[in-house]
């Protein structure tokens, strides 16, 4: 036990990492690379209070719902438009808020969905494919970027084992300070 | 914690200080500058010492400067104008119940690096029906 009720499982290793992402603009990238071009199509980011208990709710965050809803509103993207995610998901109950909190399930009902299978490769809405924050974890300054990897790995079809079938709009949500502050990107290729 | 942030803390840390903001009478603790973009007018108000447990958590694996006192109880109490994040203490973690009423003391929290300076604050205790 860690915290009760989240055991050793439920909470991301903080590790040693590194990630990178080369951006350009559109045109320019098509004449550098043969590679499948991944272009961000919509990205969010919104803040909340510090203090969870200056929050209506514990289990809902504001900033991964504005966030969320931002990016898909530029993208214009609908929530079913989504083939697969990767969530900040630092301890287990994480991955559940933000999920509810992004409106992919009603409040209450993404535990279930996740222990159903729903998020699982071969699922509806495939989530943290990468493995994660706890299975792959959590080197804090270069997670967000690896979710961005990872979403280009997939779009590109080269993800080998992970790979979700006809992967070609993936969102990526990072937050810290317990969800103070939330961004989303939409990757989508062309 | 930084000596800088304990003596720029004693406000709220030893008389619970928080803020009301003028135009919507929503109180903030710890107190805060602006409550949207527009209302920047605040007064200062204190919390009631007593309230109830909204929610809590027995935490296990500590931060440094906790490490000995685990297990220990924290939890999110609600004191009525404003909730507080604090220790619950003087009780078993095992007999602590949402909805229990609590009362906030002046405590010590911590000792602070290799010096060992120490840090106050607030802790709940359970208050005895």
């Amino acid at each position: 036990m860690v915290a009760d009720p989240l055991r050793l499982f439920d909470c991301s290793p903080v590790t040693d990492g590194a990630a990178a992402v080369i951006l350009c603009p559109l045109e320019k990238a098509k004449s550098l690379t043969k590679k499948r071009i991944v272009k961000v199509a919509g990205t969010g980011h919104a803040t909340d209070s510090i203090a969870l208990h200056s929050r209506e709710k514990i289990t809902f965050y504001n900033s991964a719902a504005k966030s969320a809803a931002q990016a898909l509103e530029m993208a214009g993207k609908k929530r079913e438009d989504i083939h697969f995610a990767e969530v900040h998901d630092c301890f287990s109950i994480a991955e559940i808020c933000v999920l509810e909190s992004m409106g992919f399930y009603e409040e209450g009902k993404a535990g279930k969905a996740i222990a159903a299978g729903e998020t699982q490769l071969t699922g509806k809405l495939p989530v943290n494919t990468s493995g994660g924050l706890k299975s792959k974890g959590h080197p804090v300054g270069a997670t967000g970027v690896a979710q961005i990897v990872e979403l280009v790995e997939q779009i590109r079809g080269e993800a080998g084992e992970r790979q979700v079938k006809d992967a070609n709009i993936g969102l990526a949500q990072n937050m810290g300070g317990t969800a103070a502050s939330s961004i989303v990107h939409i990757l989508e290729g062309c | 914690m930084f000596s800088s942030r304990i003596w720029r803390e004693k406000p709220q840390r030893y008389r619970l200080e928080a803020n009301k903001c003028k135009k919507t009478g929503k109180v903030f603790f710890p107190p805060r500058l602006a409550n949207g973009l527009q209302n920047r007018e605040f007064e200062k108000v204190y919390l009631p010492r007593e309230g109830t447990v909204v929610t809590f958590t027995v935490i296990h694996v500590a931060p440094g400067p906790f490490t000995d006192e685990v297990p220990y109880a924290v939890g999110i109490v609600d004191l009525g104008p404003a909730k507080i994040t604090c220790q619950i203490v003087d009780i078993s973690p095992e007999e602590i119940k949402t909805g229990m009423k609590v009362r906030l003391e002046f405590r010590c929290i911590q000792k602070n690096g290799a010096g060992g300076v120490l840090s106050y604050g607030y802790k709940a205790v359970p208050v005895c029906e």
